[in-house]
């Protein structure tokens, strides 16, 4: 069995913004974007379509997919259409406020929260970055809180015979192949190639009979995530940083393991 | 068939670069541009047989030397433009020859007084279009293929613009034409605004797709681009509501230049800000001289209201007018997510319109596996009737005759639901090849004479076999 979570994201449909839409608005802070509709985000949506990948693979009794999303019942189609492409779970988390923007560490805490109550999760999926804000930051912040290792821009998802992960994803250096043991969390980005599913007409239906599960939730205070942003930053003084240039990946994780090993070690 | 003797024999009538036989091009012109086998152009995977050459042409003496050679070898010839056909009517069969215009384009005459503008067949409408709006002028016309067509084509396949409630469809915009017979002859339809001089031979040629001569050069209305524009969307409570509103407009003498109902599914795929849930929408855009587009528009708003619609106001027209063409820049959208699309339009009486909308979305339902969508609006409305256009999306794969059997489905429940309440299996992407199987039960006692013109002006049956007419 592989239970897979993937984390998604409701948000403007930036692709239909009118043309004539795009300015700022009086108040300087945003776009009128709230003529268009919403979607799942991108990103979310790819890592929704590899879970699903997956699923095909191995058949829909071996992966099981939860879709989770905080948000309010605008949230229910798109929960809906994730089912009726084959999720099996659908969960939304309904705060009493609405999360704040550009606040990456305070979503990744309140989905972590969610995740730790609803099971134990084998591969953990998150967009690598929404639409709206572009932050990048909350896949990242939800594998600090579960001390999880994290692999980033992920294109595709293999389930070995001994358990483990085979999972591709993009590096600067081009595709990297690697093998993960589980649970791991992975983002996702824009995979060439991959797209969500369309949902039949009549899965589509059957999924609208079902509610999603919703998890009534309160924002975790300002201090409390204040304090675990702090918690994840290095000191400028203590930063240590340092350039090594190698060729072969085997190099570099050789001369990674030694400087780990012996902190300070000059290669 | 010695297809190398053929294409040896064209070359040197035509010259060698008008002949073309490079198998990436040859497999291009397989099938149409957009329609149902976009997925085997994607896939790459064809059950249509490559055509043995393509001719291209550089004036109406090279189609009438080529059409003479094929008629006597008696080869199958397809004309095709700009290829943006939805039907199969340029769909190649076996031992084909595409006889493609596209390179005779541009403008022959622009006359202002009369206002007219005559063109090369192989003319791109869009360039058509900016031509004239630079000299204060439009065409019209506006297919949602604006980006890809061309005037033969347009005219062959009797196209409908988006504009038509005010402008009308090309039968109501083409002045005059040039064509060449099957059998080689030139012949020319004069423009005049209107005359009774027998039957209209523009007839034979409008909606033809290629069976009775290939189009060479066209001449067309031109319309003064107008003064004034008002446009509004509403919500409507149902497709009944939504026809019912635009039958008293039609009715009532009003000509918005664009009148169309989208069903709930399309409105909230398309418009999801602006309807509520399980709302249509319904949008008008009316033009004219300074004063008649707001009194078009508060007598539509009148008649809207008292249908029981919503008033959303101009913003979903905006943006209809934004991506109203973006399929012709993403064709490959729908296979990308492993769906095959299909649009397909029909048109009846208000009588039975509706009825017709509900039946076939109640069939495709429920017989076409693994149907994505199945949706439909009205675009093109009438004193006695409209259109209705379904959109359907199913998944497609790897089994082409499964994919085959899903495509007959959607067709079928169309097809069969329109005849069955009086209605035409065509408004305006033309027969092609997939709906030559109904097209007998479309003419009825009529058929046999499209048969006959066919015999008299293609003694050999040369031209595109089993397009529009159902050659067994």
């Amino acid at each position: 069995m592989v239970d897979v979570l993937v984390c998604a994201k409701l948000v403007y449909d930036l692709e239909n913004v009118l043309s004539e839409e795009w300015r700022v608005s009086e108040d300087g802070q945003s776009i009128p974007i709230e003529s268009v509709g919403k979607i799942m985000n991108i990103c979310d949506a790819n890592a929704l379509e590899l879970a699903l990948r997956l699923q095909d693979q191995l058949g829909q009794d071996i992966v099981r997919i939860t879709v989770l999303t905080v948000g309010s019942g605008e949230c229910r189609k798109m929960l809906s259409t994730a089912r009726a492409v084959g999720a099996q779970r659908c969960v939304r988390i309904a705060l009493e406020e609405p999360l704040l923007n550009y606040a990456s560490c305070q979503t990744a805490q309140v989905l972590v929260e969610a995740i730790t109550q609803l099971g134990r999760f084998d591969l953990l999926l998150f967009g690598m970055s929404a639409g709206e804000y572009d932050m990048g930051q909350t896949g990242l912040f939800a594998a600090e809180l579960l001390n999880l290792p994290v692999i980033q821009d992920v294109i595709s998802l293999k389930s070995l015979p001994n358990g483990a992960m085979e999972i591709g994803h993009l590096t600067d250096a081009g595709i990297a192949t690697s093998i993960v043991r589980k649970p791991v969390v992975a983002t996702v980005g824009t995979p060439p190639e991959v797209y969500l599913r369309s949902p039949t007409l009549k899965a589509v239906l059957m999924a609208s009979k079902i509610q999603e599960e919703v998890l009534e939730r309160s924002l975790p205070e300002a201090g409390q995530v204040r304090k675990l942003q702090k918690g994840l930053q290095i000191p400028r003084e203590k930063k240590n940083c340092r350039l090594f240039d190698a060729a072969q990946s085997k190099e570099m994780a050789t001369w990674l393991k030694k400087a780990l090993d012996k902190e300070g070690e000059q290669p | 068939m010695n297809t190398g003797k053929t294409v040896q024999d064209l070359m040197e009538l035509l010259g060698k670069g008008k002949v073309i036989t490079e198998e990436n091009v040859l497999d291009d012109y397989r099938s149409d541009l957009i329609g149902y086998r976009r997925w085997e152009r994607f896939s790459k995977n064809y059950r249509t047989p490559r055509p043995v050459c393509v001719i291209k042409a550089a004036d109406a003496e090279d189609v009438s030397k080529a059409l003479k050679y094929l008629n006597e070898a008696k080869l199958n010839v397809i004309p095709v433009s700009g290829r943006s056909c939805v039907t199969g009517g340029i769909e190649s069969t076996d031992n084909t020859v595409f006889l493609d215009i596209s390179d005779m384009n541009g403008v022959v005459s622009f006359d202002t007084t009369n206002c007219t503008v005559t063109v090369k067949a192989g003319t791109p409408l869009e360039y058509l279009e900016g031509y004239c709006n630079m000299r204060g002028y439009t065409t019209g016309h506006f297919p949602q293929s604006l980006p890809l067509a061309q005037m033969g084509g347009l005219v062959a396949t009797r196209s409908i613009g988006q504009l038509s409630t005010l402008y009308g469809g090309i039968e109501d915009l083409l002045i005059g034409l040039e064509a060449v017979l099957p059998t080689g002859e030139v012949v020319r339809i004069k423009n005049v605004p209107r005359r009774s001089a027998g039957i209209d031979m523009r007839h034979l040629f409008m909606g033809s797709e290629g069976r009775f001569g290939v189009i060479t050069e066209v001449t067309v209305k031109l319309f003064r681009q107008p003064e004034g524009k008002w446009q509004c969307a509403f919500g409507m409570k149902s497709m009944d509501d939504g026809l019912e509103a635009l039958r008293e407009i039609m009715q009532a003498g009003w000509k918005p230049a664009v009148a169309r109902l989208h069903d709930a599914y399309e409105a909230e795929e398309s418009y999801p800000a602006y309807v509520q849930p399980g709302e249509c929408i319904l949008f008008f855009v009316a033009y004219g001289p300074k004063g008649v587009e707001k009194l078009t528009g508060d007598a539509i708003t009148e008649i809207c209201v008292n249908h029981g619609g919503r008033v959303i106001g101009s913003k979903p027209v905006d943006r209809w007018f934004e991506v109203r063409n973006n399929v012709c820049y993403s064709l490959d959208r729908h296979y990308k997510v492993g769906n095959i699309g299909e649009s397909i339009e029909i048109s009846a009486n208000w009588s039975d319109i509706g009825e017709i909308y509900k039946a076939a979305c109640a069939r495709g339902m429920e017989e076409v596996d693994d149907v994505v969508q199945f949706s439909a609006h009205s675009s093109h409305s009438y004193v006695q009737g409209t259109n209705m256009y379904f959109v359907t999306r199913y998944k497609g794969g790897d089994d082409l005759e499964r994919n085959e059997k899903r495509f007959l489905q959607v067709y079928t429940a169309i097809m069969e639901e329109t005849l069955k309440r009086g209605g035409s299996i065509c408004h305006h992407h033309g027969v092609g090849k997939y709906r030559t199987r109904w097209i007998e039960q479309e003419h009825g006692s009529a058929y046999p004479i499209l048969c006959k013109i066919r015999d008299a002006l293609d003694p050999n049956g040369i031209m595109n076999k089993g397009t529009v007419i159902n050659d067994g």
